[in-house]
């Protein structure tokens, strides 16, 4: 195992690993602030791991070495965090060496490719659990997908696939994840393709295919996957075969991202009745008499990105101003929309790769923004009235949405709005205020039009964000309208 | 061995030392080879209360000492340690892709005890490379069984 800072890449290969408590693991850690974000991979490859194996003759006969009355595990589930470990710790609470204490950092891939798995009945000769992949039990955070590439399987029960462990209740606390438990593990995907069986082997008695994905029997997101998963109550997970299942990850940028409560923020799926409740990460800080109830406000959900689908993001606290996204999947065509009801209107924009996307076109016949066609990912629009902003995020993209400094209006006119948009509508209106102000008419961005009797709400933005400029603009409108 | 250099250590048995079998520590131009390291034991004499935890393992490569500490120069071949606590090896990488290196490679750990996992090695860059200790450092053809 390995769980280091400053490397961006780490690999164990050709080992061979048997019977073991816990596995094979890895892992890599970054620190906070702007040096976490970023790709980091963690990989297992062409390793040979074997479940359980008779006792051997040279070990002690004092019993110290007996795992047989354990769980065991092949691999145990690999994250990047934001704290290295220390190698030898000096206090209790710092072991196991698995122990994370650390929140899990933004970036994070994870690969297993060329591995054999051989001898993985799904209970140990002691009659315990004997499982391929495990979820850390302290994996609170977030845990990356874990991408399957051409491993073998010789040998192995069903069942002994996996077993992906509930969130422990205990987590649910005021020094830990709040009422109710973090939820990382729930929203834990393996998705396995080119996978390979040995034929030789009649022992094992299952075959998925060479392209399937195990997630977490998450009641709120595996049920409205319909019939292409099937429950594995043994495995305390779904199999599925929806090969746009990915990792959806966000975080609040703000400032008070420790401090301000976004949770549980639910995820939706349009037309199923998915509701997948997140947590945020688990607040780490080590108490004394008082909790330090510092828990960063940085999301994980499982999501199917096949072709079409929409996301409602439903947030019990208020959304953060400044918000970062993105979509991992194991199949690059996989997309989401994701939509985002606020509160309040408000300037917001789409950012990717440091430059602003803008809405998508003003169509009149609809009276707002062109609809979110899945185009090209970070594609947006707001929708005014209901306060709706919506993107579309795709997998292996990453885009921020930036609140924006602009001048706010709202104007009620006595004029219906077939006149309104019989004279030429909204293009006519931002040609007008952009004449009386002296400014482009592209800096002003209507909101929304509508009834009553005709009211435009519109905003004006800066190109250069200059807030002097923004200024003068709102000065003068107002002498030109009072 | 601490500040040590230019030594080859091959074909011995190391038993029933605690609470490490071997260390190496800020040295450099090592090589252990084919050495047996087993039954590593706990200290018993250690009275600093029930929180404190003593630094254990079996075979530890420059991060006894410090976590900080820089060595060079080091192969880790063929070697076993067959019980001990908490992990069996400490061990730098080697360059990723890089399968003829000796940095540590052929080694085995088995029947390693720990609280709540003992864990057969734990693998760091090696830091006389800022290759690894900035990119990329692989572990490779290491092997582990009945690590609890």
């Amino acid at each position: 195992m390995s769980i280091v800072s400053g490397p961006k890449q780490s690999i164990f290969s050709h080992m061979t690993i048997v019977d073991n408590y816990k596995g094979l693991s890895n892992g890599l850690a970054r620190g906070g602030g702007a040096a976490e974000y970023g790709v980091w991979r963690v990989e297992l490859n062409k390793n040979f791991i074997v479940g359980e194996a008779p006792e051997s003759l040279d070990q002690p006969t004092d019993g110290s070495w007996n795992i047989g009355l354990k769980d065991k595990c092949g691999i145990n589930s690999i994250s990047v965090i934001q704290g290295a470990k220390t190698i030898h710790p000096t206090m209790a609470s710092s072991k196991p060496y698995d122990k994370y204490k650390s929140y899990a950092a933004w970036g994070g891939k994870v690969l297993l490719d060329g591995n054999t798995f051989k001898n993985f009945a799904a209970a140990t000769l002691g009659g315990k659990k004997l499982r391929i992949i495990c979820i850390n039990n302290h994996a609170s955070d977030g845990i990356p997908e874990h991408e399957f590439t051409q491993n073998t399987l010789s040998n192995v029960d069903e069942g002994a696939l996996a077993y992906l462990m509930d969130p422990p209740g205990g987590w649910a606390n005021t020094n830990d994840c709040g009422n109710f438990p973090c939820s990382a593990p729930q929203n834990f995907l393996a998705s396995w393709v080119e996978t390979q069986y040995d034929i030789k082997n009649a022992n094992t008695n299952f075959n998925y295919g060479n392209q399937f994905q195990v997630i977490h029997d998450n009641e709120g997101f595996a049920p409205a996957m319909g019939t292409s998963c099937e429950r594995k109550a043994d495995m305390n997970a779904y199999i599925c075969r929806r090969e746009h299942l990915g990792i959806l990850t966000f975080e609040s940028s703000d400032p008070d991202t420790e401090d301000r409560s976004m949770q549980p923020i639910y995820v939706r799926l349009q037309g199923t009745q998915m509701n997948n409740k997140l947590n945020s990460m688990m607040d780490h800080v080590w108490d004394g008499f008082y909790t330090g109830q510092k828990r960063l406000s940085r999301f994980q959900a499982v999501l199917d990105g096949a072709p079409g689908s929409v996301y409602d993001l439903v947030y019990t606290g208020s959304p953060a101003k400044a918000q970062k996204f993105a979509f991992t999947s194991q199949n690059g065509a996989a997309g989401a929309t994701i939509r985002i009801a606020y509160p309040s209107a408000a300037s917001r924009n789409i950012v990717k790769d440091g430059n602003i996307i803008e809405y998508n076109m003003w169509v009149e016949k609809d009276r707002q923004y062109g609809p979110v066609m899945q185009t090209k990912c970070g594609e947006n629009r707001y929708m005014g009235v209901v306060n709706i902003f919506e993107f579309y995020i795709t997998s292996g993209c990453e885009l921020d949405i930036q609140p924006r400094d602009a001048i706010q209006t709202l104007v009620r006119m006595e004029w219906t709005m077939e006149a309104f948009f019989a004279d030429g509508g909204t293009t006519t209106f931002m040609d007008r205020v952009a004449g009386a102000l002296g400014i482009h008419a592209s800096t002003i961005k209507i909101v929304s039009v509508y009834e009553g009797s005709l009211v435009v709400n519109y905003e004006i933005q800066e190109p250069a964000n200059d807030l002097n400029a923004l200024y003068a603009i709102q000065e003068k409108q107002k002498q030109l309208y009072l | 061995m601490k500040t040590s250099s230019n030594i080859v250590v091959s074909n011995n048995n190391m038993f029933f030392f605690g609470p490490v079998g071997v260390s190496i520590g800020s040295s450099h131009n090592i090589t252990m080879d084919g050495n047996i390291v087993a039954h590593i034991q706990k200290r018993t004499t250690v009275e600093a209360g029930d929180m404190f935890q003593d630094k254990e393992g079996g075979f530890l490569t420059c991060t006894y000492f410090s976590a900080t500490e820089v060595c060079s120069g080091i192969t880790v071949s063929n070697n076993i340690v067959a019980g001990a606590h908490w992990t069996g090896f400490t061990a730098y990488a080697h360059e990723c892709g890089s399968y003829t290196s000796n940095t540590f490679k052929g080694n085995v750990a088995h029947s390693i005890n720990g609280s709540s996992g003992g864990t057969g090695a734990i693998i760091v860059p090696d830091r006389s490379s800022s290759t690894q200790m900035t990119g990329c450092f692989e572990a490779s053809y290491f092997s582990a069984y009945k690590c609890s």
